[in-house]
C-alpha cells in the first residue's frame, strides 16, 4: 500500500512540474499592442447615401442599405450589410425587366493603420483606412414583360412574358475605404468596391439581368459608396503601466 | 469622381449577340471509290434557288455552294421550302425543283434584356420530294444559335 502511495506522489510531482513549465511559457507571451484589449471595442450602424442616389439618377433603381459592424481590437470589423432594391427597366428591345428583393452581405474589414506608431506612441485614430471582403447574396423574383418574337422572313409577331420566383444569386466583393469621426459619435465613410464572381440558380446569368445588391450581372463592376451613421465606442482610461496602452474603463 | 461612377452606372442598350438560329442543309452525293471499291460521300456544290413556300422573297438566288442556311418559321411547327437546282445533262441546262417539309417543335431562349429572345427548334421529321433529291439524313435535330450541320441532302447522280 505504501509503495502505491509513493508512486502516486511521484506522478503528481512530475505532472505539476510539467504544468508549471508550460505556464511559464504562456506568461512569457506578450500581447500585440496593435490589437487593443479588450476584444470588443464598440459597434456602429451606417446608412449608404450615395448608392441609392446614384442608382435613382442613372439606373431607376429604388432602395437603400444599412451596415452594422462590430469593432474588435480596433483592427477587425466583422459586419453585415442589409439592403433592398426595386428595379423596373425597359430597354431598346422593348422588354421590361422587373425585380425586387432584399439582399445581404457579410464580411470583414481590416484596419490597415497600426494603432502604435514606430516611436511607440499611440495614434489618434479618428480616421482609419481599411480593406475588406464581402460575400453578398440575394433571393430575388424576376419578371420579363413584353418579350417580342418577330419572324423577319416568314412574317408574324407575338409577345410573351414570364417570371421566376426565389432565384438565388451570390457574389464576392473587395472593398477599400476610410471611416472618420464627425462629432458626438457620428461617423462617415467612403469606400470603393469591386464586385465579381456572380453565380446564380437561374438557368443562365442572362436571366438575372439586374441583381439587387450587385447590379448588372453581365460582368464585374466597380462602385463607390458614401455612408453616414453612429458609432458606439467602449470608454477608455489611460493605463499607468508606462506602455501607452489604452484599456477599457471598468464598470463602477 | 462623380463622372467615373456615372459612366460605370450607365448601361448600353445595344445587342451585340448573334440572334440567328438557322437550319443548316449540306448537299452531298455518293460516288464510287475505285480504291476502296465502295460508294463514299462527297460534298456536292450545286447552283440553287431556295425560298419558303408562300413567300415571294428568295433565300438564295442561283447561288453555288454545298451549304445553305434557311430560317424555320417561328410562328408555326412546320416550314416548307422549294429548292430549285440547276442540272446540266448532255449539254442542256435544266432546273429541277424539290420540296422539303421540316416539322419541329419550338421554344424561346432568353439571351439578354438588350437582345430579347431567340427561338430554338427541335426538328422531329423531314419529308421531301424525289426529283433531284435522292435521300436525306437528319444528323442533328436541335437548331439554335450554335451553327451546326443539321440535314444532309443526297442528290441523284
Amino acid at each position: 500500500m505504501r509503495k502505491w502511495v509513493v508512486i502516486l506522489a511521484m506522478l503528481v510531482m512530475v505532472f505539476d512540474a510539467v504544468a508549471q513549465r508550460d505556464s511559464v511559457v504562456v506568461r512569457k507571451k506578450e500581447a500585440d499592442p496593435n490589437y487593443e484589449r479588450p476584444v470588443f471595442q464598440g459597434f456602429s450602424a451606417h446608412v449608404d447615401l450615395l448608392t441609392p442616389a446614384m442608382n435613382l439618377i442613372f439606373g431607376k433603381v429604388y432602395g437603400t442599405e444599412v451596415t452594422f459592424d462590430l469593432n474588435l481590437y480596433n483592427r477587425l470589423f466583422p459586419l453585415i450589410e442589409i439592403g433592398y432594391s426595386d428595379v423596373e427597366q425597359t430597354l431598346a428591345s422593348n422588354i421590361t425587366y422587373k425585380t425586387n428583393a432584399p439582399y445581404l452581405r457579410f464580411g470583414i474589414n481590416y484596419g490597415i493603420l497600426r494603432p502604435i506608431n514606430k516611436a511607440g506612441k499611440r495614434r489618434l485614430l479618428d480616421c482609419y483606412p481599411y480593406v475588406g471582403a464581402r460575400y453578398g447574396m440575394a433571393f430575388m423574383n424576376y419578371e420579363y414583360k413584353n418579350v417580342e418574337i418577330r419572324d423577319e422572313y416568314w412574317g408574324g409577331m407575338t409577345t410573351t412574358e414570364y417570371s421566376k420566383p426565389f432565384v438565388y444569386s451570390g457574389w464576392l466583393e473587395i472593398v477599400a475605404g476610410v471611416r472618420m469621426n464627425l462629432a458626438a459619435g457620428f461617423t462617415m465613410g467612403w469606400a470603393f468596391r469591386f464586385r465579381t464572381a456572380v453565380h446564380t440558380s437561374a438557368e443562365t446569368k442572362a436571366y438575372t439581368w439586374y441583381i439587387p445588391g450587385y447590379g448588372k450581372s453581365d460582368g464585374s463592376s466597380f462602385t463607390f459608396s458614401y455612408t453616414i451613421g453612429y458609432t458606439y465606442k467602449v470608454k477608455k482610461v489611460r493605463d499607468r503601466d508606462g506602455t501607452g496602452m489604452l484599456t477599457a474603463k471598468k464598470p463602477q | 469622381m462623380i463622372m467615373v461612377v456615372a459612366s460605370a452606372c450607365s448601361s448600353s442598350n445595344t445587342c451585340y449577340e448573334s440572334m440567328d438560329s438557322s437550319f443548316r442543309i449540306t448537299m452531298h452525293k455518293m460516288v464510287f471509290d475505285q480504291d476502296k471499291e465502295r460508294y463514299v460521300e462527297q460534298d456536292f456544290r450545286t447552283t440553287a434557288t431556295i425560298r419558303g413556300v408562300g413567300i415571294d422573297s428568295l433565300l438564295y438566288d442561283m447561288e453555288t455552294d454545298s451549304r445553305f442556311e434557311v430560317p424555320l418559321n417561328k410562328m408555326d411547327s412546320q416550314s416548307v421550302f422549294l429548292i430549285e437546282q440547276m442540272k446540266v445533262q448532255e449539254g442542256d441546262t435544266m432546273f429541277v425543283e424539290d420540296t422539303l417539309w421540316v416539322e419541329y417543335s419550338s421554344a424561346l431562349e432568353f439571351v439578354s434584356l438588350e437582345c430579347g429572345c431567340v427561338s430554338v427548334f427541335d426538328v422531329k421529321n423531314v419529308r421531301y420530294s424525289v426529283n433531284m433529291i435522292d435521300s436525306v439524313n437528319l444528323v442533328y435535330g436541335h437548331v439554335d444559335r450554335l451553327k451546326v450541320n443539321n440535314l444532309k441532302v443526297y442528290v441523284r447522280k
